[in-house]
């Protein structure tokens, strides 16, 4: 019986877990120049998942400062994540998402659970599904169970928890793999409750994340060492969208020594727990899965002319039938004016709920005078009160 | 002494007391003693005090000057200034307060929303009307057929959501294959309908043919219309001919509600029902429903010619979207809104990643298979252009290479230049007859693209958009294909109104869970997270979203497929508008000892004054009520 259910469960999920995309939300939350590292840690990890065949449709990139274009740069136009300054991460080809004061908490937070404004544009968004793999990698100044963004305000394990399950409610990922290089980082995922994430960062609490070196030309660190070492890992081994590295592989490459703080994985809310989770290939993450169908094998084609030409004969002796079945039909001009007086209701309660916003303003309206009629009143008291005592 | 000084200034200037210090003398008001208000008294004080501390022996060498008794009116003004800020604290601090930190959360009918995932409420079920019509039977005949025909349907038919039924109908006057009426027996007098009602799946034809040995089935092509030929046939015969024709019609059709189901519903049912289904169809559906794109209603289609130099620079995309497009556009638009834009982008090369390889042997160039999925340069074309516009855009791109490059194909396919990318759109490579450029003497590319040019790629866009648009495609499952309209073809499949009707009730059916399972989630997320506030719109939505569910299902029941699937939108749409509602962004959560650092420097210092100036009055009347009591049983006694 037992048995049974579990095979019933398995079999269930096999027909649910078909993996079809991959997006990646890559966050910076730092500005200022000395925050360099920050902002070469993302855009190389940019690189990375381009490189490993992520479009740039589906990768969202969060950059609150502009190192390429800063005054102090003195390679203008460019940001190198190692001193031999061998390649250049700005590049030719860059497609920032969020820029400068755009990249905010709130922001963040709507862009998790999609909960914006109509007219943001398609390329703003995560339009994951329930088949999309995503990897979220987030860099900055933290603390325990914070990150800062843009030193006015911060994001707190709960926030991100919260966020995962709601997108994790809406079936809005399939899999999901979190990745944080800050100070304690390992306390940013503690709160996480929603199901399909593996979490890793890059320090325990009350332990520091460090850079990794500094170059004396640009004058500051330009990366960390967790992420560092992550993409050493993914430039050497992850050689192609085919390499069958697993994730277990790339979080067995942490080496203490070389990181010099205790980075940490979570896996208890992946399906299959660790032993599931280490046998992920590190592409299903960071690459993007091949769905390509090609087509037109010649005498395919051929099937495929003769077929599409029959069906277009047939469909526009089809569309000759409806029009005159709608000629003959008066009946099913009452249904269309029954839907029709559907959609017009429809509409009038659309209106009324443009009215009921209307009223939500003149409620602001009559609480501005409220508020000051009470300040009003309580000045003449204020001065009144003496003549009253007197 | 500060607060002497103070409240002796406090009292001298009234005006100045009220203006500038009020707040900081009922603080010092309330702690201190007030007194010291002229010598006069305090000198008239003095022996008293003098004779109290010399009463104490040992201290009173070093007695403290004690404050003269308050004066009635002086502490009547202090017990008006403390209720007065505690006025302000109760009727005005505390409701600004309480309104300006408070979540506003409509009241959603949880319950009703979540009898939509537990099944208490209405569940789908489509059931599907055949007609027969036979004409070609009396009375008695026809009635057997089809009670025969319903008896082994209904042990063929083990999928619950879809029960089929078989009724006698009133045919309209039909040709045969020669064009001559077929003769009706008008005596026998079916079941009357209501055309209204109920849409008949399909009008099945029972026609008498001379030479049929066996059954034959042909489709009409522009109805959902089957003709069954016999022969020499016994009603049995014929009645069980008829049921597995029906069921072969529409099991590719059961197999697609019962996946939906399983993979949205979780049904343990339509997962067993669908163990049932042979393998190939099983993976043909997984195929067709990953690559469709999700439900819209409208789609926007843009046709982009990309080149990497300057020619062509126009081609017939008018005349082309005409002959390949439009017809089903038109076709489709029972389901979903197209509207259709092209751009033609010259000097726009593929990718930089890209990197082809040449063919020596076969003198052409190939294109990798790892990189189709790159090739499109997602950051230099402009495409999906769909800022704010409402649904998805379905991309063609026709790539017509540099003259170097022709002719470009997709290494070990056999010649084949065209891929689909699933929820995305298609992509084309054409290679168009090349001719000597006068100029240069080299070979180059057409400056327009005519129709004939473009005939193959448009064929294949439009198989393309019918799989991104999940219409199914598999060849019908027959069981004698000698067809008498049309030249028999392999992969016929079954003509285009009865797949557009599948696809109807599969997108009604795929809305329908999807509505649920998203006003499930909503409620899942409401007694989940109390800090999200819920605006009143999203109340008003969700109710909006439950009644439309409500009427799908009656719909559905009564086999409206038209009015379900609109039904069905209304309500999908409605859900998604309440569940990405944007004020529904949660306040960045606190945490308990922040909320303690944000309040504390405020009740800490303005606070304290405030409770002890209280503390010390209701201590004052209190000792002053019991010295009354005392002095009246006193007088008593």
């Amino acid at each position: 019986m037992l048995l049974s259910l579990v095979v019933l469960a398995v079999g269930a999920a096999s027909t649910l877990a078909t993996h079809t995309s991959n997006w990646a939300v890559l966050v910076s939350t730092s500005r200022f120049w000395f925050n360099y590292r920050h902002l070469s840690n993302t855009l190389s990890l940019y690189r990375t998942v381009k490189r490993l065949g992520i479009p740039d449709s589906q990768i969202l990139l969060l950059l609150p400062d502009d190192m390429a274009c800063n005054p102090r740069n003195a390679f203008p136009g460019t940001v190198y994540s190692n001193a031999d300054r061998r390649m250049d991460l700005y590049g030719e080809n860059v497609e920032v998402d969020y820029r400068g004061y755009e990249v905010t908490v709130e922001n963040f937070i709507r862009l998790l659970t999609d909960r914006w404004d109509e007219g943001v544009p398609a390329g703003k968004r995560l339009g994951t599904d329930e088949g999309s793999n995503i990897l979220i990698y987030m860099t900055g100044h933290g603390g325990s169970e914070f990150l800062k963004f843009q030193d006015s305000e911060e994001i707190s394990s709960w926030d991100l928890a919260d966020a995962f399950s709601q997108m994790r409610e809406k079936k809005r990922y399939n899999e999901m793999l979190f990745m944080i290089d800050t100070c304690q980082a390992n306390t940013l995922y503690r709160q996480f409750y929603a199901s399909g994430m593996i979490a890793t960062g890059s320090s325990e609490e009350d332990e520091s994340s460090y850079s990794h070196h500094a170059d004396n030309d640009v004058g500051v660190a330009v990366i960390d060492r967790w992420t560092y070492y992550v993409l050493d890992f993914l430039e050497t081994q992850v050689t192609g969208p085919t390499s069958e590295k697993t994730l277990g592989d790339l979080f067995d490459s942490y080496d203490i020594r070389k990181i010099h703080s205790n980075p940490g994985v979570r896996w208890d809310l992946f399906p299959g727990g660790e032993a599931a989770g280490r046998s992920r290939r590190v592409v299903d993450f960071f690459g993007n899965v091949q769905s390509v169908e090609v087509q037109g094998n010649r005498t395919k084609t051929e099937l495929w002319r003769e077929d599409i030409a029959g069906l277009r004969g047939l469909i526009a002796e089809y569309e000759e039938r409806a029009e005159h079945q709608e000629r003959n039909q008066t009946k099913t001009y009452t249904v269309t004016a029954a839907v029709g007086a559907k959609i017009s209701t429809c509409e009038n309660s659309q209106t009324s709920r443009v009215k009921a916003m209307n009223i939500r303003d003149e409620i602001d309206w009559r609480k501005q005078v409220g508020g000051i009629t009470v300040i009003g009143g309580l000045a003449a008291i204020w001065f009144l009160g003496p003549m009253f005592l007197s | 002494m500060l607060s002497n000084g103070v409240s002796q200034k406090c009292k001298n200037d009234p005006k100045e007391y009220w203006a500038g210090l009020g707040f900081l003398c009922v603080i010092m008001a309330s702690s201190e003693d007030v007194g010291n208000d002229d010598d006069t008294e305090q000198k008239s004080t003095q022996p008293e005090e003098a004779k109290k501390s010399a009463n104490k022996p040992g201290i009173a060498t070093t007695a403290k000057k004690q404050p003269p008794p308050e004066k009635p009116e002086a502490v009547w003004l202090r017990t008006k200034v403390i209720l007065s800020f505690w006025a302000v604290v109760v009727f005005l601090g505390l409701p600004v307060w309480w309104q300006t930190t408070s979540i506003y959360r409509a009241r959603l009918p949880i319950q009703q929303m979540l009898e939509w995932s537990e099944g208490t409420a209405c569940q789908p079920v489509l059931p599907l009307e055949i007609w027969v019509v036979s004409p070609g039977l009396v009375c008695e005949d026809a009635r057997h057929v089809v009670q025969i025909a319903q008896e082994v349907l209904d042990t063929m038919n083990t999928f619950p959501v879809q029960p089929i039924r078989i009724r006698l109908a009133k045919s309209r006057p039909i040709n045969d294959s020669k064009g001559q009426p077929f003769a009706e027996d008008p005596a026998c007098f079916l079941e009357d309908y209501d055309p209204q009602s109920r849409h008949p799946a399909l009008h099945l034809h029972l026609v008498p043919g001379e030479d049929a040995t066996e059954l034959q089935l042909s489709f009409d092509p522009h109805s959902a219309r089957a003709d069954l030929i016999y022969g020499e046939v016994s009603t049995r015969a014929l009645g069980s001919g008829a049921a597995s024709t029906v069921y072969n019609i529409f099991a590719e059709e059961q197999a697609g509600l019962a996946y939906k189901l399983a993979a949205q519903d979780n049904s343990n049912t339509a997962a067993r029902y669908l163990e049932s289904v042979p393998e190939d169809i099983r993976s043909a559906i997984t195929a067709r429903e990953n690559r469709a794109l999700k439900y819209a209603s409208t789609y926007h289609l843009t046709f982009s010619l990309f080149t990497p130099a300057g020619s062509p620079s126009s081609w017939a995309i008018e005349s082309a979207l005409e002959t390949h497009i439009q017809p089903w556009t038109s076709a489709f638009s029972i389901i979903s809104n197209f509207s259709i834009n092209s751009q033609i982008q010259p000097y726009s090369a593929y990718s930089p990643s890209i990197h082809p390889f040449q063919d020596s042997e076969a003198n052409q160039t190939l294109l990798r298979r790892q990189d189709l999925s790159a090739f499109i340069n997602a950051a230099e074309w402009p495409l999906s252009p769909s800022i704010g516009a409402d649904g998805p855009t379905i991309n063609f791109v026709l790539y017509v290479p540099s003259p170097s490059e022709i002719p470009l194909t997709i290494e070990s396919s056999d010649g084949g230049s065209s891929w689909l990318i699933p929820q995305w759109g298609g992509v084309t490579i054409l290679n168009p007859p090349l001719h000597t450029n006068e100029l240069t003497g080299q070979p180059s590319v057409p400056r327009h693209l005519d129709l004939d040019t473009l005939h193959p790629a448009f064929e294949t866009f439009t198989s393309q958009l019918l799989s991104l648009l999940g219409l199914p495609t598999t060849p019908q499952p027959q069981m004698t294909t000698t067809t008498t309209r049309r030249p028999p073809s392999p992969t016929a499949p079954s003509p285009a109104p009865l797949r557009l009707a599948t696809l109807t009730r599969l997108r009604t059916l795929s809305l329908h869970l999807l509505t649920r399972s998203t006003l499930t989630s909503l409620a899942h997320l409401t007694t989940s997270l109390p800090s999200i506030p819920i605006p009143h719109r999203v109340a008003s939505l969700v109710s909006a979203s439950l009644s439309d569910l409500d009427r799908t299902c009656s719909s559905l029941h009564a086999s409206r497929w038209g009015e379900a699937l609109g039904h069905a939108t209304r309500a999908w749409q409605d859900s998604e508008k309440a569940f990405f509602e944007k004020s529904m962004v949660g306040q960045v959560y606190f945490p308990d000892e922040h909320k303690v650092a944000v309040y504390l420097p405020l009740l800490g210092p303005v606070g304290v004054p405030l409770l002890l100036g209280l503390a010390r009055e209701v201590a004052r009347y209190f000792a002053r009520f019991r010295s009354w009591r005392a002095r009246g049983t006193g007088a008593s006694g």
